[in-house]
């Protein structure tokens, strides 16, 4: 389903890749964890998927379609939720989801019941019609990641999803992210949080100063390095403790 | 169509929930036409009401100095204080900052003009061999003034001083010239009182077409004010932007399916609709407001459609300008500093302040850059000159032009700057 081919970037007033000649394959139905420190090129990486940006070199493929030439027909079946609460503080979360529903094309019924749905599924009904700035940092990040997939997407990039939030709602969020991959969304995603990434993610690939040090399912990786789990194997491979 | 309609309604709601950004985009411009209108018209209305406070310090008392201290009393502008003796006293008084200017009257003063002119006259009548030689003996009336006060007014205040003592010049003239007259002629001439005035002035505005419209404060403000207000929507429009890159949902709208021409577009019609509105405001608080100020009515003219397509092109201009400010500004700081600052600059250029004709030469080359002089203009054509769409053509093509301009400008911008990334 995703191809990246040799991709490197260096951003402007750099001398250092920021991503050096990474090339991944990602199947569909895969729930695929980038993984590595802060500054490792995860989000640098998750921003050329979406097609903010063009990579310095190589090829990025989705469905078969480039992203550096067809972005527009690859917009239409993904959906992003950035690591930022993107959502309009001053709007109620039906305000948000519609306007985000809408941009996505959907329309009428489809989006109403699509909206409807999801602050269901979410616990979030009853505060469908309050302002997203009355909102705590959870329910504000549930409300994030529905405005990602109001339209049933079939890729969905999560940059960092449960970030700054209390355990408890992370966990509901991971559990919502599991039903989704399950009804057949792919989901790339970027965490420094190892611990659920190992459960959470079917395949993972560890990026360090912009490569990949290692790539496979969490288990296997963890096994093979002798490991008692995937934070312990990250610091071996890695060397670093302080910023995971 | 679909999204477009989806990204104004969302950019509406946006901008009618943020009270502090209504206020500076309404409030704000309707409470400076008011008080910068109430300032000028009173400026304008030779300050009768609030008079200048001046010492007027008498050593002579004699024609001169009482004909002065009279013309002084009679343009109602000063407060006349005669209670300071000496030059000391007033000087004191006026540093303190009591008083704006004392004029002093030095001691023989009128005695020093009929010396001047008493041997003039003579020698207009005396035969050639009896000529006598004219040493003019100088006259200094001292006027001292307080630093602060502004060298226009001063200059205002001098040349009144000498339009007086001119004219009291010529009084003594006239007495002593009667004098000599009598002495020649044993018969006293009727001699006037004061000088006769057969000069005066009629001042009529020349319009290329019949009008009821009368040039005054309200006039002139109204278009001023409403321009700058409109640019002043540069400061929530950039912010606007900003926030929205700050937060991510910018991002967002990018990975989304659509043009960034649509983010764009919503943006320009709300913000449009929302000069519009102030434009509208300005226009009434000119006809029912400022009336109740006792200022004059806002005369709107007799072509509407003029007026509402200046209104709209400027609105354009000042949109255009705010997506720009807010596409390159990286921050709320810079924006909100180079945004006001930018707009305050190219006012001043406009004449929203200083009429553009009384600037000097290079500025009024320079003020041809501002897209709020080209409104001013084009406002300025239909309240003063009563315009037609004809007449407001070239300033509606420049306004509309800058929109486009500055729409591409920030489209390819944040574009270019995406891909250097």
């Amino acid at each position: 389903m995703i191809r990246l081919q040799n991709i490197s970037k260096i951003y402007k007033n750099s001398t250092e890749f920021a991503v050096n000649e990474i090339s991944l394959n990602i199947n569909k139905g895969e729930i695929f964890g980038l993984l590595g420190t802060n500054g490792a090129g995860k989000t640098t990486i998750f921003s050329m998927l979406c097609g903010l940006f063009p990579p310095t070199s190589g090829e990025i493929y989705i469905n078969n379609l480039s992203v550096r030439t067809q972005i527009s027909e690859i917009k239409k079946i993904i959906g992003v939720v950035p690591q930022n609460i993107a959502l309009y503080p001053t709007l109620t979360a039906k305000e948000n989801l519609s306007f985000f529903g809408k941009m996505y094309g959907l329309r009428g019924k489809e989006l109403t019941n699509s909206i409807i749905h999801r602050l269901e599924i979410f616990g979030l009904t009853k505060y469908a019609d309050k302002k997203i700035k009355t909102y705590s940092g959870g329910m504000k990040r549930r409300i994030n990641l529905i405005a990602g997939i109001l339209h049933k997407p079939e890729l969905l990039l999560l940059d960092e999803p449960a970030v700054g939030i209390d355990a408890h709602s992370r966990l509901e969020i991971m559990h919502e992210l599991k039903k989704i991959n399950e009804s057949g969304t792919s989901i790339i995603y970027t965490s420094h949080y190892l611990e659920e990434a190992e459960k959470f993610c079917s395949e993972i690939a560890i990026i360090d100063k912009g490569k990949i040090i290692t790539q496979g399912k969490p288990t296997e990786l963890v096994k093979s390095a002798n490991c008692s789990n995937l934070e312990e194997m990250f610091f071996k491979l890695t060397g670093n403790k302080s910023n995971v | 169509m679909y999204k477009l309609k989806a990204s104004v309604i969302k950019e509406f709601l946006v901008l009618i929930r943020d009270i502090p950004g209504l206020i500076i985009l309404f409030i704000m411009p309707a409470a400076m036409i008011i008080v910068v209108t109430l300032v000028q018209d009173s400026t304008l209305k030779s300050l009768s009401d609030s008079k200048i406070k001046i010492l007027y310090v008498d050593n002579d008392n004699d024609i001169l100095s009482n004909s002065l201290k009279e013309g002084l009393l009679k343009s109602e502008i000063f407060d006349l204080d005669t209670s300071k003796v000496n030059y000391e006293q007033a000087k004191n008084e006026v540093a303190k900052g009591k008083y704006r200017m004392a004029i002093i009257i030095p001691e023989g003063a009128a005695d020093t003009i009929r010396k001047n002119i008493k041997p003039v006259v003579e020698n207009i009548f005396s035969a050639e061999q009896n000529q006598q030689t004219v040493n003019f003996k100088k006259l200094e009336i001292q006027i001292l003034t307080d630093p602060t006060i502004k060298n226009t007014f001063k200059q205002t205040m001098i040349s009144d001083l000498q339009k007086y003592t001119s004219k009291i010049e010529t009084q003594i003239l006239f007495k002593i010239l009667a004098e000599q007259l009598e002495k020649m002629t044993g018969v006293k001439p009727d001699l006037l009182d004061k000088p006769i005035e057969t000069i005066t002035f009629k001042e009529t505005f020349a319009f290329e077409k019949e009008t009821s419209i009368k040039p005054n404060s309200t006039q002139h403000n109204v278009p001023a004010w409403t321009m700058f207000a409109m640019f002043f929507i540069v400061i929530p429009l950039a912010g606007n932007m900003i926030y929205e890159r700050e937060n991510g949902s910018f991002f967002r709208l990018l990975t989304m399916p659509g043009n960034y021409l649509t983010v764009l577009g919503s943006k320009t019609i709300v913000y449009l609709g929302i000069t519009f509105l102030q434009f509208i405001l300005m226009i009434l608080a000119g006809i029912f407001v400022l009336p109740l100020f006792g200022l004059p009515v806002l005369n709107l003219g007799t072509h509407p459609f003029a007026l509402l397509i200046t209104a709209l092109a400027s609105g354009l201009a000042a949109v255009g300008y705010g997506i720009l400010v807010g596409t390159i500004a990286e921050t709320h700081e810079q924006a909100g500093v180079f945004g006001s600052v930018s707009v305050i600059i190219l006012a001043s250029l406009g004449g929203i302040w200083f009429p553009v004709y009384a600037m000097p030469a290079i500025m009024q080359k320079i003020s041809i850059i501002s897209p709020l002089n080209w409104g001013l203009e084009s406002f300025y054509d239909i309240f003063l000159k009563n315009g037609t769409v004809s007449d407001i053509l070239p300033e509606i093509s420049a306004l509309t032009s800058f929109f486009i301009f500055t729409i591409l400008i920030a489209y390819f911008y944040e574009k270019a700057k995406r891909m250097k990334f």
